[in-house]
């Protein structure tokens, strides 16, 4: 399994589920940005739910690869939000994603599982800019949102936020490789499709 | 299942290469998403309307366009005469409108305009890997398709009497997820391995270089659209 290497038909399965995870993403995001508490839960939001098209890719791909292509088209998707620091953590986090699923051997429902828990991470990438450069990202959204929204998100997001994030982005990838691994074996693997 | 193929695409007055439109893309969005002034997002905003007229896509473009002027009209007029709450949503929910109409023209634009062999094609001239090209270029083909497969799943929904709303979110979250998650996830193996199938037979593994029938190069009008670009984002971020 591990030798194999990444067919044009992969490449292509690849941009496909791309579309899925990337459409659902931003839907998500752009709903929970709507108020500044939901905002912080959209991470964990898009884990849950973004779990089970993340299990159904690695299953058609297991190979070497897969991940990390997937990594770095959401990336790409988040560098047009979220500045630069959030491509830079997509890309980290589908190594590390990478290296989990290579520790089961590209074969293993567990391991993709765990690899999606750092997986998820990526869609924390944005929230990196509340450390580097918090006075920027409050005035974009003072700009949008207006004064009253920004003084709400000040007070939410202590430097000690970020972690706090990116645990409720472990957790609800967790959450959604459970779900994911859970519909994978009731619906996919009885129609064949995997 | 949608496909914009050579003959669906309307000749522009003038041809721009697939990445002047990408670049249009990325400082498109850039300037959006990153907090403009008013001025700016006018100027974007026209850039864009001019560009889709250039390709023919003028219902599309003349409708955003409306929108955006709609959109504006709050921030313009009524800012002053709405306190509360009820102004600050509104605001708000214009703002984001805003933000996100001119990243939806750049996207149509790279999209609806360019075949898929045409933007291969440019992406192989910016000696982009394989193994980028062809996800992308799949993922920005496929985004329509979800988007059509989408609605076609909530018609048959409908159709038996299961509906998606916010209740039903709230109170069966799990088994929403499921009913939503599971025909996606069908439709979209079930039309990837049938992509897959038709590149191939199309030759697209065959490991020689593309050769594309369109040409594809950066001729003289591509240079001023992409300064044009690059500026706004400038005046966008430096407002």
């Amino acid at each position: 399994m591990i030798k194999k290497k990444l067919t044009v038909k992969d490449l292509i399965v690849a941009g496909a589920f791309a579309a899925l995870y990337v459409v659902i993403m931003l839907v998500i995001v752009s709903t929970a940005s709507l108020t500044p508490v939901t905002w912080l839960m959209a991470p964990l939001l898009c884990a849950v739910v973004l779990g089970t098209v993340y299990m159904l890719y690695c299953m058609k791909i297991p190979k070497r690869g897969a991940i990390l292509i997937l990594g770095v088209v959401v990336s790409l998707v988040l560098s047009s939000t979220g500045g630069w620091a959030a491509p830079a953590w997509g890309i980290i986090c589908a190594l590390l994603a990478e290296l989990l699923a290579a520790l089961g051997r590209y074969g293993s429902k567990g391991w993709y599982a765990a690899s999606f828990c750092v997986f998820a991470c990526s869609t924390a990438g944005p929230f990196w800019m509340l450390v580097f450069a918090k006075a920027a990202v409050l005035a974009t959204i003072e700009n949008t949102y207006g004064a009253g929204f920004a003084a709400r998100m000040d007070a939410l997001t202590p430097p000690w936020i970020v972690p706090v994030v990116i645990g409720s982005a472990v957790l609800g990838g967790f959450i959604g490789g459970a779900i994911g691994k859970r519909l994978l074996k009731k619906h996919f693997e009885k129609a064949g499709v995997v | 299942m949608e496909t914009t193929r050579a003959a669906q695409i309307k000749k522009p007055y003038i041809r721009l290469d697939p990445r002047t439109k990408l670049l249009v893309l990325l400082t498109g969005s850039f300037a959006a998403l990153s907090a403009a002034p008013k001025s700016a997002e006018v100027m974007l905003i026209l850039f864009l309307t001019l560009l889709l007229l250039n390709e023919r896509q003028t219902g599309f473009a003349v409708k955003l366009l409306a929108v955006f002027a709609a959109m504006l009209l709050p921030d313009i007029f009524g800012a002053s005469l709405l306190d509360g709450a009820a102004g600050v949503v509104l605001l708000a929910v214009t703002r984001i409108v805003r933000i996100y109409l001119p990243v939806c023209m750049a996207f149509t634009l790279v999209v609806k305009t360019t075949t898929v062999s045409a933007f291969i094609a440019a992406l192989c001239k910016m000696h982009v890997s394989d193994k980028i090209t062809i996800p992308v270029s799949v993922m920005f083909r496929f985004i329509p398709t979800v988007k059509e497969e989408w609605q076609a799943i909530r018609a048959a929904m409908k159709f038996r009497g299961i509906g998606i709303s916010f209740k039903s979110v709230a109170i069966r979250p799990m088994l929403t997820l499921e009913y939503v998650m599971i025909p996606l996830l069908m439709s979209a193996s079930g039309i990837a391995g049938e992509l897959a199938a038709a590149s191939l037979a199309r030759g697209l593994d065959s490991g020689k270089a593309r050769t594309c029938v369109t040409q594809v190069a950066l001729g003289p009008a591509d240079y001023p659209v992409m300064l044009a670009g690059l500026a706004i984002a400038v005046c966008a971020v430096a407002g």
